[in-house]
C-alpha cells in the first residue's frame, strides 16, 4: 500500500463515498480542469482549488449571471463547475505564494491543472519537480493541443480544439461554415477522459506502482469522439465532408423529432408508424433497397412526424422499442419525468447566488447519493487551509496579504 | 521511475460485453491502462458493428471474413482479447459465470433488462463473486419510466438537450449536422471513470458494486451552464453557432482552397488591437465602437466579413502561425486527412500503425489519456471474433479439447457469426 492511504484520516463524512480520504489540489480554470476535479469532489475527494487573489478562476467572469450582471460570485459556469471545492487564493508569481502552494500539494494525492504546458514548470511546480519529492503523486495536466509538439504553447479554446480534433469539419451543412458543438462540450469531454486517467493512476498508486503524470489534449479527446472519420480515412482514403442535411431529424408540430437506427432495428419502424404493410414493401425489403429509396422513406416518416408533437413522437417510437428522440431544450428537461424519477437535478443553496437547481450526477452506485455542495466564495478557505496545511497562524495572514502572496 | 513500467491496471480482469461505441470504448480505455480486457461476443449475436453490410472495410473490400474487417470494430477494441460465448444457452452462461468468479469487472451497454433476461443480472454475478463490479452503461439508466427506451448516440444528443444548443441560430436545422454521437464517447469515458473509482473504493471495502450510468444524464452535464442560465434568468438558451458571448469576434473563417477554414477567437480587447495590427487595419483598431466586446458584438457581421477578407487569401496553417505569434487563439480546421499528416499529431507520435489479423496494417488514432506523456501502445490489436476463445477457456477454466469441440459443434463458441446475416 502506498502512502496515499495515510490520507485516509478524514472518515467523518457520511455516508461513505468512493473517494473519501483523497485530497486533490486543483490549479484549474475555465472548464476542463475544474470539471475533472468537480467529479472527484462529488465522489468524496477533498478538493482544494487554488485561485488568483482578487480575480480567481476566469470562469467567475464568464456568464451566465443573474440578470446578466457580472459578479465573481454569481457566474453560472463557475458555480456549476466548482461545487464542493474549497477556495484558497495564492499568488503563484510570488515566492511565498508558490511555497505555500507547494506545502498544500504535500498533503495531496492528486494535482489537477490545465495551464498551458510551460506554465507550472516555469513556476517550479511542474509534474517532474513535484513527483521527484512525492513519487506517489498523480499530476493530471489538460491542455488544448498536447503537452509537447509544435502547438504546445499555442493559445487554445473550444473553437480551436474542435477544429484540430476533426469535429468541426464534420458538423454544419453544405452551405455553412464548419460548426462546433454547443458551449464547452469538448472541454467537458477532455475533463472526463482526464478523470478516467486520474482515477486509473490513483488506483495504480494505491497498489504501490507509483504516481503518474497524466496528460490529456482536448483536441485528442475530440478526435476520439469521431465515430468513424479517422479509421475511414486510414482504411479507404475517404474524407467525409459535411452532409447536406441532418439525416435523422424531422420537423414536428412543436419543434423537431429524430431517429437514429441501425439496420437490426428497421423491422420495428413500420409498426411504430402504424404502417405494418411497409414491412412487405419491396422498396424497403433490404438494406440496399431502403438506401435506394431513402427519399421515399424519409417522406413517409416525415409526414407521420409532422402531425405530431415532438414528445409524442419520442414516446410513440420508443413504445415500439425503436430508437426515436425529440429535440428537448433545457426547459423541457427540467420537466422531464425520467430526470425527476432519477433525481437528476439537485437544489443547491449558495450565499450569493441563492438556491438553484443544478444538473447532478451521471451515474449511481447501488443507489447511493453523491456529494452535492455549493461552490466556494473566492478565497473562502484561505485562512483555514493555510493554518491546517502550512502552519500559518491567522495573525500572520495580513502580512501575507500585504506582501501580495495571498 | 520505479514501478512506472507496470501499468496501473495490470492484474485487473474485465469482461467486456460492450457493443457499438460507448461500451467498447470504455473497455478499450481500461485495456490501455493495463487491464486484461476480454471482449465477450455471442457467435449468434456478435457486436452488431461486425455485421454491417455497408460497413467500413480496408479498401472497401469486405473479404471472406467481413466480421473481422470492420474499421469501427478495430478502432475501438484494441488491447482486448476476443472470446465467443453464447450467453443465451446454459453452457455459455455457466462458462461466463465461471469467468466472473475470476474477474474484477463486467461492463455492458445492452438495452436495460437484457442482462436480467439472460440470467446474468447483478445479483447472480455478485452471488458468484461479491467483489465483482458490474457497470451498466445505459442510455437512460436502470430506473425511471424511460429506462427501457433504446437510443444511439445521435438520439441521446437530441434528448439530452445538447442538440438544442448546437447549431446556427439563422439556418434551418434540417440543413446541417449538429452532432456525431457525442454521448457515446462521453459515456465510455464516464463508464471507465465510474469503474475506476469503484475499484479504488473496493481496495478498502472489499466489495463490488453495480454502477447504473445514464448516458443521457452524462450528456446533459456538458451543458450545465445553460441549465443554470435558465434557472437564473428563466430564459431559454438558444444555439449560438460558433459565436461566444464574451469573446468577439470568434468563428471559423474561410481560407485559401476549397472548404478550408481557420478558427479565430479574440479573447479580450488587447487581442483585438493585436488582430487589427496583424491584418493591417488601423482603421478598425481606431474605431471606438469596436474597442469593447459589447461594441464588436453589435457589429459582428461587419467585423466577421472584414476578417474573412483577410483569411480568404491565406492558408489556414499560415493564419494560425501568424496569429499565434501575436498571442491570438487560432487553429486550422482539419479533416481526417489533414490530421493524419499534421505536425502537431505527428510530433507527438499520435498515430499508431497496427497489424490486425484479418485487416492488415493501418494507422489508428491515439488515446487521449497518456501516462508520463508516452503514447498508449496497442499491446494487442482488436481481436477477430472469438480469436482467443480456446486459450481463455483452457487457461482460465481448464476446459478440455474434447469439451471445446463439443461447444463448437453446439454453436456455444465459434469464430464465425452463426445464423446472423449481414444487416
Amino acid at each position: 500500500m502506498s502512502t496515499l492511504d495515510a490520507d485516509n484520516l478524514d472518515m467523518a463524512r457520511s455516508p461513505a463515498l468512493p473517494l473519501d480520504g483523497l485530497t486533490v489540489v486543483e490549479l484549474g480554470h475555465h472548464v476542463a480542469g475544474p470539471f475533472c476535479a468537480k467529479l472527484l469532489a462529488m465522489q468524496g475527494a477533498r478538493v482544494i482549488k487554488i485561485e488568483r487573489p482578487g480575480l480567481g478562476d476566469p470562469a467567475r467572469r464568464l456568464g451566465p449571471f443573474p440578470c446578466d450582471v457580472p459578479d465573481l460570485e454569481r457566474s453560472g459556469l463557475f458555480l456549476y463547475l466548482n461545487g464542493g471545492k474549497e477556495s484558497v487564493t495564492l499568488n503563484l508569481k510570488s515566492d511565498t505564494g508558490r511555497q505555500l502552494a507547494r506545502n498544500i500539494i504535500r498533503h495531496a494525492g492528486v494535482v489537477v491543472e490545465n495551464f498551458r504546458p510551460r506554465v507550472l514548470p516555469t513556476l517550479g511546480l511542474g509534474a517532474d519537480t513535484l513527483r521527484a519529492e512525492q513519487p506517489d503523486l498523480v499530476v493530471t495536466s489538460i491542455s488544448s493541443f498536447g503537452a509537447t509538439g509544435p502547438y504546445a504553447d499555442y493559445r487554445g479554446d473550444e473553437l480551436g480544439s474542435m477544429a484540430m480534433g476533426g469535429m468541426a469539419h464534420l458538423l454544419g451543412g453544405a452551405q455553412t461554415p464548419p460548426l462546433k458543438l454547443a458551449g464547452n462540450a469538448g472541454q467537458y469531454l477532455a475533463g472526463t477522459f482526464a478523470l478516467a486517467g486520474t482515477l486509473g493512476a490513483v488506483f495504480g498508486s494505491r497498489l504501490g506502482r507509483g504516481g503518474r503524470h497524466v496528460t490529456v489534449a482536448i483536441s485528442d479527446a475530440i478526435a476520439a469522439a469521431l465515430p468513424q472519420a479517422l479509421v475511414e480515412y486510414a482504411y479507404t482514403g475517404n474524407v467525409g465532408g459535411r452532409r447536406p442535411r441532418n439525416a435523422g431529424l424531422y420537423r414536428a408540430r412543436d419543434g423537431h423529432a429524430s431517429m437514429s437506427y441501425q439496420q437490426p432495428q428497421w423491422p420495428r419502424l413500420p409498426a411504430a408508424l402504424g404502417r405494418p404493410e411497409l414491412l412487405d414493401d419491396d422498396r424497403f425489403a433490404t438494406t440496399e433497397a431502403r438506401l435506394a429509396h431513402q427519399a421515399e422513406l424519409a417522406e413517409i416518416i416525415g409526414a407521420w412526424i409532422a402531425e405530431r408533437e415532438k414528445a409524442a413522437v419520442y414516446h410513440a417510437l420508443q413504445a415500439a422499442h425503436f430508437p426515436g428522440g425529440a429535440r428537448f431544450s433545457v426547459t423541457d428537461l427540467y420537466e422531464s419525468p425520467q430526470y425527476a424519477a432519477r433525481g437528476f437535478f439537485v437544489e443547491i443553496e449558495h450565499p450569493r447566488a441563492g438556491t438553484l437547481r443544478y444538473p447532478g450526477a451521471p451515474w449511481l452506485i447501488d443507489g447511493r447519493t453523491w456529494r452535492h455542495a455549493r461552490a466556494p466564495l473566492l478565497g473562502e478557505h484561505t485562512a483555514a487551509v493555510l493554518e491546517e496545511m502550512c502552519g500559518v497562524a491567522r495573525s500572520d495572514l495580513p502580512v501575507l496579504a500585504a506582501n501580495g502572496a495571498i | 521511475m520505479i514501478g512506472a513500467s507496470q501499468l496501473p491496471l495490470e492484474g485487473i480482469r474485465v469482461l467486456d460485453l460492450g457493443m457499438y461505441f460507448a461500451g467498447p470504448l470504455c473497455g478499450a480505455l481500461l485495456g490501455d491502462m493495463g487491464a486484461e480486457v476480454i471482449k465477450v461476443e455471442s457467435p449468434r449475436r456478435p457486436d452488431p458493428l461486425r455485421l454491417q453490410a455497408r460497413g467500413l472495410f480496408p479498401d472497401g473490400d469486405p473479404g471472406t471474413e467481413p466480421w473481422n474487417r470492420s474499421g469501427m470494430i478495430n478502432e475501438r477494441n484494441r488491447n482486448k482479447l476476443g472470446l465467443s460465448l453464447d450467453l443465451s444457452v446454459s453452457d455459455g452462461r455457466n462458462l461466463f459465470l465461471r469467468l466472473v468468479a475470476l474477474s474484477d469487472v463486467v461492463l455492458e451497454n445492452f438495452s436495460t433488462g437484457v442482462l436480467d433476461r439472460l440470467g446474468i443480472g447483478y445479483d447472480v454475478l455478485a452471488a458468484v463473486n461479491p467483489r465483482i463490479i458490474l457497470a451498466s452503461i445505459a442510455s437512460q439508466g436502470l430506473t425511471g419510466p424511460e429506462r427501457e427506451y433504446v437510443s444511439f448516440g445521435p438520439v441521446l444528443e437530441e434528448i439530452s438537450g445538447l442538440a438544442s444548443l448546437t447549431g446556427f441560430p439563422d439556418v434551418d436545422p434540417l440543413l446541417y449536422t449538429s452532432g456525431l454521437a457525442f454521448p457515446d464517447p462521453l459515456g465510455g469515458a464516464m463508464g471507465a471513470s465510474a469503474i475506476l473509482s469503484t475499484l479504488v473504493e473496493r481496495l478498502s471495502t472489499g466489495r463490488g458494486a453495480h454502477i447504473d450510468l445514464s448516458q443521457r444524464q452524462a450528456a446533459s452535464m456538458v451543458i450545465g451552464e445553460f441549465f443554470l442560465d435558465y434557472a437564473m434568468n428563466s430564459r431559454l438558451p438558444l444555439p449560438q453557432g460558433n459565436q461566444h458571448t464574451a469573446y468577439v469576434p470568434s468563428g471559423y473563417y474561410r481560407c485559401l482552397g476549397s472548404d478550408e477554414w481557420v478558427a479565430i477567437t479574440v479573447h479580450d480587447d488587447g487581442a483585438w488591437q493585436q488582430l487589427c495590427a496583424v491584418i493591417e487595419r488601423p482603421d478598425l483598431a481606431a474605431e471606438p465602437r469596436y474597442a469593447t466586446a459589447a461594441g464588436r458584438a453589435d457589429a459582428r457581421n461587419i467585423i466577421d466579413a472584414e476578417l474573412e477578407r483577410w483569411t480568404a487569401g491565406r492558408d489556414a496553417e499560415t493564419v494560425t502561425a501568424c496569429l499565434q505569434a501575436h498571442g491570438i487563439a487560432s487553429a486550422p480546421v482539419l479533416t481526417a486527412a489533414g490530421m493524419s499528416s499534421h505536425p502537431n499529431y505527428v510530433a507527438r507520435d499520435y498515430w499508431e500503425e497496427v497489424e490486425q489479423l484479418a485487416s492488415g496494417r493501418h494507422f489508428y488514432r491515439g488515446e487521449p489519456v497518456r501516462y508520463d506523456d508516452r503514447p498508449v501502445e496497442s499491446r494487442l490489436s482488436a481481436p477477430n471474433l472469438g480469436q482467443h476463445t480456446a486459450d481463455i477457456l483452457q487457461d482460465l477454466l481448464g476446459v478440455t479439447e474434447a469439451e471445446l469441440e463439443r461447444l463448437t459443434a453446439c454453436g456455444v463458441i465459434g469464430t464465425e457469426p452463426r445464423g446472423a446475416a449481414l444487416g
